[in-house]
Order: structure tokens, then C-alpha cells, then sequence
């Protein structure tokens, strides 16, 4: 432990003598003060997280992308009719139906996050696989994700998109058939 | 480790689970905040919390009986959420939103946020439609969150008091729930449309006879025939979301809720309701009531008690009690996990429900049922069974007796500490683990908590009637009890 760490942790072990007279009141006030800075560090790392999530999805690698789902991770990506779980069948989603999806935007609407588990209701746009996302045929809509805390950070336990079409810009990518990678659908 | 520490250890280990995992960047600042947490943690012994009746808490399985008993309690608030969505009880279905929960319905395109525009979506999408159906495919629980991905299907609304089992509406469902003082609710719901069809099984699986408004759950076979009705729990604030029972009793034609309280002797109704109804207070303060049915059966005619109560707040709130009393010569099913509320006439119990329960006899006397039942190697005799006031306890006793179940002498040993909800002054119950197991006929409960009232530790002693204490709800929470109350009193619970 050098120094500095010595004396950061004496400081919040000081700190906390101080208040510790003080009553229910003063620890309360800590705990949410803990709870606020834990929050707001837990959401940070899992943006991080998801940035690297969509950069991979963007890159189409696989195995990096496969890394960032749980174990025991539900899937059920756009034109998917039911979800998958577990990490052979999330795997097997990913490359059968990676390769038809292009760059993803998202945005997000609304995040909430707890001790182990944050949620996330986030806008997508999916830039078909050939045209770079100016084409008029992107995916658009809803997908909530769930991510969960194990011991080497957040991983997404669950996540479904909408089907797109509903209350979107979605066309006829929307169908399964049309976006599975097809012959005349060369892979980035 | 007692509870009462255990819960202040448990909402303070994800922070230094947090400190750990992210020493590599910011470990200066978080080993200030881990210091202080710890320091928090070793004066925890200040801040109140309360247990949950029925969990035995050993230090070693204390998380995983915390996050058993919260997937438990959102099942519950869930079941509860179903009914007030069958019933088109808007006011109702916006207490278990958070005020900031999120919905979005299929097709909506952007979301719902806060209570205003969550209560008008729900608005807009509930008329017309009928009762919902869910099954869960994909759950986890924290300590403050819970996530669930379910499987729904909602029925097309036939009008009247029909059900219909055709599907308006499936698909699946993400729910996000989050604690809020120690009750769950709904932070986001997110249904997805699906195809129809699965909708339909779905709905067929939980269909319901032809009393039944809800089903929280899947019927048991043994049910199907009788006369239900959903039922809804009422929570005990802080301590558990199953503390009483709201049952729907109809008088004269309208249909009000009232608590069932199986340790009463006589069915009570509010002032307040009396004079709604323009009943006139006989003498002896009763009201004639011309007709009343409980649960789609009809009960004749009966005279009730009435007790001086403000007019209820929300129409969900009880407007009174139903005793032993308007229940006798029936036959009466609580489906706990379902949250059902069955009646049969004494003589009329199909054998598809009696060849499927496993009774033990009973006794009524003094206006209640008691049971004999056996904590370890210490026989109870004198127990009744009560699912209102302390009834939300597996267990109450005096004190002497909690001192021979349990193996300590008072409350300083105690390791739970509860106060149910009272008109009067609240009441202090305080508990431990008996060392033996609780057996009731077919029914083995290990270690169950057992509780005595601090402020009258020998009340059953003085109650004017021999009773050694109260069996109530949380002894049953997993089973369906079956009271026979005829000649041959006996309490029994499915197979």
C-alpha cells in the first residue's frame, strides 16, 4: 500500500469516526453519499462497457462481442422472433445474424441502476450491412437492456429489441428473412 | 448474525464489492469511501430493520433467504398488480409504479414516464381489454432490483362478469421492479407483441371458473370445479407484503372488500358502509343484511357487526371484517400461492378437492378453530388457526411457551422484532427460531419464527379460554389450507 492510499484510507476511516457519534442521521447521510458516488461510478463503467459493446458490434467481432454477455444472457436481437439464452445459443444469434446488421446508433431514454443490476431503455438505429446507413431500409426501435454485476464488472444479462417496425422508422429489413445474410449480401 | 444487522450488512456489500473491483482506477478515492463504509457498517446496529416472518436466518444463507423472500414479495405485489388490471382499477394499478416508472406498450413508439403519463397510458389501453396472463421465462434478483422477462398474453374484455380466454394481446414482457422501503415496484415495463396464438394457451392454462375476476397463478386441478375468487394481500409496511387478506364480499348486490380474519368470531362491518347502504342499527348495534356472497357463493342472509370507521380511503380499502362466523357449516379453500379465496357448501365438497388433502382435525370453541400441532418435542394443543391481526405470523405464543420453543428467556435474546398494524395502539411482537420443527398434520415447517407480544407477554393466557397462541398465514404461504367447517371441523392442506 503506498502512502497516499495509507492515508486515504485512514481519512474515510477518520471520517467515519467523526460522524459515527453523530447518530442514525449522520450515517444515513454517508450511506447516501456512498450510494450516490457508487451509482454514478457503477453507470460510468457500465457505458464504458456498452460503448465497447457497440464498437464491437460496429467491427462485427464476434468474440469480443460474445465476451460482454453473461453466461446465462437472454438474447433476442431485431426480426427475431423468440429470444435465445445461454452463451452457446447468444453466440450463435451474434454470427448468423451479425453479418446483415450494419453500424448501430443509440440513444438512451431511461437508465436505472442498483447494486447489481442496471437497466437501460435505449433508441437504436441500425444502418443496413451494405450501405453505410444512408439507405431508407435501417432498423429502428426500442431495446432494453440488463446488465449484471459479477465479480470482473458489468455484463449484459438480458437484452431485446423491439420488433422493429413497431412505432419506427422499420421497413421491410424488419423481416427475418430480409435480414438474414443472403447471397447477393456480401459481408463487410 | 441477527437479521437486524444482516440487513444493514447487505446494503452495504455491493459498495465494497465495488471498492474492490475498481481499485485499478480509482482506488485512492474508493479506499476513502471503502473506510467509511466499514466504519458505517460497525455502528449498522443503530439503524431499525425488521425481519421477515417465516425465514430463519443463519449467517451463511442469509442473502440468498433475502433475495428468496424478495422474488417471493415481488411475486406477490405482482398478483396484486394482475387483479387491479382485470378490475380496470386505475388507481390502483398506479401505486405499484414507481414515480418515475416507464411503460411502453406495443406500437407506442416513445414511452410513458412518470406516474401522469403511465396512469393515462394504462387508461387508454385497458378498456377494451380483458385479464392478463404471465410466465416467467427469465428472472434476477438483487437487493434492490429485480428483472424479469415474462411471457404475456391478455384476454379480450367480453363485458360483464364473463371470461374470455381469446387473446387481444401476447407477446413478451421486460419488467424492471425496484425496492422502494422495502416494497417492490414496477421502475419499467416494456411489453413486446407477439404472435397470438401462444396467447390463447396461455390464457387457457390459468383459466379461471366462472366466479374467478383473476388468477394470479395456475389453478391446481383439485380447484377447477369450485366457486373463487382472486384475493389480495394487504402489506404489513416494512415488514412483509403478505400481512392480511382482502377478500371481495357482495352485500345486497355490491361488491365490497373485506379482511378475512379466521380468528374472529364475527363478521364486522363499518359504520360508515351501514349508513351508505341505509341500514338501520338494530339494538344490539347489528345491521340485517338481506343477502351476501362471498367468493360467487351466496350466504343467505346476516345480521353483522358493525364497528365505528371513518368511510374508507381508497375503494381498495377493507370496509370490514369476515369472521369464523359467516364461513361456518362451508367448506373454505385459501390457495396461498395462487391468491385464492374458494367457498363450497359443507355438504357439497367434490372429491377430486377432499381425496387430495391431507387433514388434520380441529376443534371449535370459544368462535374459533384450533388446531393441535407440535414444535419439536412440545406438543401445542391449544393453537387456532387466524389469517387477520397477528395472523401474518407463522407463529404467536406467550412468552413462557416462546421461552420453551425457542431455548431463550426473553427479548433481549430475541432475534426479530415486528408491529403489526393495529387501530390501536401498535403492539410490538418479538421473535426467534424454534428449535425443533413445526408439524401440523401433512405440514413440516423447520425452525419456524415464533413470537410472543412484548407488551403482553401471557395474552393467551388471559384470553378467558384455554389457547396456547395463534397458527397464521406465513405457517402456509407455500400450500393451499382447506378449512371444513362442519360437524367434523378439520384444517387439511393439498397434497
Amino acid at each position: 500500500m503506498t502512502t497516499r492510499m495509507f492515508r486515504n484510507t485512514l481519512a474515510g476511516a477518520a471520517l467515519c469516526m467523526a460522524l459515527a457519534p453523530a447518530g442514525v442521521r449522520a450515517q444515513s447521510a454517508l450511506s447516501a453519499s456512498v450510494t450516490a458516488r457508487y451509482r454514478a461510478e457503477a453507470t460510468r463503467d457500465a457505458m464504458t462497457m456498452l460503448g465497447e459493446w457497440q464498437n464491437a458490434w460496429t467491427r462485427d467481432d464476434l468474440r469480443a462481442l460474445s465476451r460482454l454477455y453473461d453466461p446465462n444472457a437472454l438474447l433476442r436481437l431485431p426480426g427475431q422472433p423468440a429470444a435465445v439464452q445461454g452463451r452457446e445459443a447468444v453466440e450463435a444469434a451474434l454470427r448468423s445474424r451479425l453479418p446483415a446488421f450494419g453500424r448501430m446508433e443509440v440513444e438512451t431514454v431511461d437508465v436505472e441502476v442498483g447494486d447489481r443490476l442496471l437497466y437501460l431503455l435505449q433508441r437504436y438505429t441500425i444502418a443496413p450491412a451494405d450501405a453505410a446507413g444512408t439507405s431508407a431500409l435501417a432498423l429502428s426501435g426500442n431495446f432494453t437492456t440488463v446488465l449484471e454485476r459479477d465479480a470482473s464488472g458489468w455484463r449484459i444479462r438480458a437484452q431485446t429489441f423491439e420488433a422493429p417496425g413497431a412505432g419506427s422508422s422499420a421497413s421491410a429489413a424488419a423481416s427475418p428473412s430480409s435480414t438474414a445474410p443472403s447471397a447477393g449480401t456480401p459481408p463487410r | 448474525m441477527r437479521l437486524d444487522a444482516t440487513r444493514s450488512t447487505l446494503s452495504l456489500a455491493p459498495m465494497m464489492s465495488v471498492a474492490r473491483s475498481t481499485l485499478t482506477r480509482r482506488r485512492a478515492l474508493l479506499r476513502t469511501f471503502a473506510a467509511a463504509a466499514l466504519g458505517v457498517a460497525a455502528h449498522a446496529g443503530a439503524l431499525a430493520a425488521q425481519p421477515l416472518p417465516g425465514v430463519h436466518v443463519d449467517p451463511d444463507g442469509d442473502r440468498v433467504r433475502y433475495r428468496g423472500e424478495a422474488m417471493r414479495s415481488a411475486t406477490v405485489m405482482l398478483g396484486n398488480w394482475r387483479n387491479a388490471w382485470t378490475r380496470d382499477d386505475f388507481a390502483a394499478l398506479e401505486g405499484f409504479y414507481s414515480p418515475n416508472a416507464l411503460l411502453l406498450f406495443p406500437g407506442q413508439g416513445t414511452p410513458a414516464q412518470g406516474t401522469a403519463e403511465v396512469r393515462t397510458a394504462l387508461e387508454r389501453r385497458l378498456r377494451g381489454l380483458g385479464r392478463v396472463e404471465l410466465q416467467v421465462v427469465d428472472a434476477s434478483v438483487a437487493d434492490d432490483m429485480l428483472y424479469l422477462y415474462q411471457r404475456y398474453a391478455v384476454a379480450t374484455d367480453p363485458g360483464g362478469n364473463a371470461v374470455s380466454d381469446e387473446p387481444a394481446l401476447a407477446g413478451t414482457a421486460t419488467t424492471v421492479l425496484q425496492r422502494f422501503d422495502g416494497r417492490w415496484k414496477i421502475r419499467a415495463q416494456v411489453f413486446s407483441e407477439g404472435p397470438l396464438e401462444p396467447g390463447g394457451a396461455l390464457l387457457r392454462q390459468g383459466a379461471p371458473s366462472a366466479a374467478v375476476q383473476s388468477q394470479p397463478g395456475a389453478m391446481p386441478a383439485a380447484l377447477r370445479s369450485l366457486s373463487c375468487a382472486a384475493f389480495e394481500w394487504t402489506p404489513w409496511q416494512g415488514v412483509t407484503d403478505r400481512g392480511g387478506i382482502v377478500v371481495p364480499v357482495e352485500l345486497n348486490g355490491k361488491s365490497y372488500p373485506f379482511e378475512l380474519d379466521t380468528g374472529a368470531d364475527q363478521t364486522v362491518v363499518s359504520s360508515a358502509a351501514a349508513v351508505e347502504q341505509g341500514w338501520v342499527r338494530q339494538a344490539n348495534g347489528r345491521v340485517r343484511v338481506g343477502q351476501v356472497r362471498i367468493a360467487g357463493v351466496d350466504v343467505g342472509a346476516a345480521r353483522l357487526a358493525t364497528r365505528e370507521q371513518p368511510r374508507a380511503a381508497s375503494p381498495s380499502a377493507p370496509v370490514g371484517t369476515v369472521g369464523l362466523d359467516l364461513l361456518m357449516g362451508r367448506m373454505v379453500v385459501i390457495d396461498y400461492p395462487g391468491q385464492r379465496f374458494c367457498l363450497v357448501a359443507g355438504n357439497d365438497a367434490p372429491t377430486e378437492l377432499t381425496d387430495q388433502v391431507e387433514w388434520t382435525p380441529a376443534e371449535i370453541r370459544s368462535g374459533k378453530l384450533f388446531v393441535a400441532a407440535k414444535v419439536g418435542q412440545q406438543a401445542l394443543d391449544g393453537l387456532f388457526f387466524s389469517t387477520g391481526g397477528a395472523g401474518a405470523l407463522p407463529l404467536a405464543v406467550d412468552q413462557a411457551t416462546w421461552a420453551t420453543l425457542t431455548g431463550r428467556a426473553g427479548e433481549r435474546d430475541a432475534t426479530s422484532r415486528v408491529t403489526p398494524p393495529s387501530r390501536g395502539t401498535p403492539q410490538p411482537f418479538v421473535g426467534a427460531p424454534a428449535t425443533g420443527a413445526l408439524e401440523l398434520g401433512g405440514i413440516r415447517m423447520e425452525s419456524p419464527l415464533v413470537y410472543y407480544s412484548a407488551a403482553e407477554p401471557a395474552r393467551f393466557r388471559g384470553l378467558g379460554y384455554p389457547a396456547s397462541g395463534v397458527l397464521g398465514n406465513a405457517a402456509f404461504w407455500d400450500r393451499v389450507v382447506v378449512l371444513s367447517l362442519g360437524v367434523w371441523p378439520a384444517l387439511g392442506v393439498l397434497k
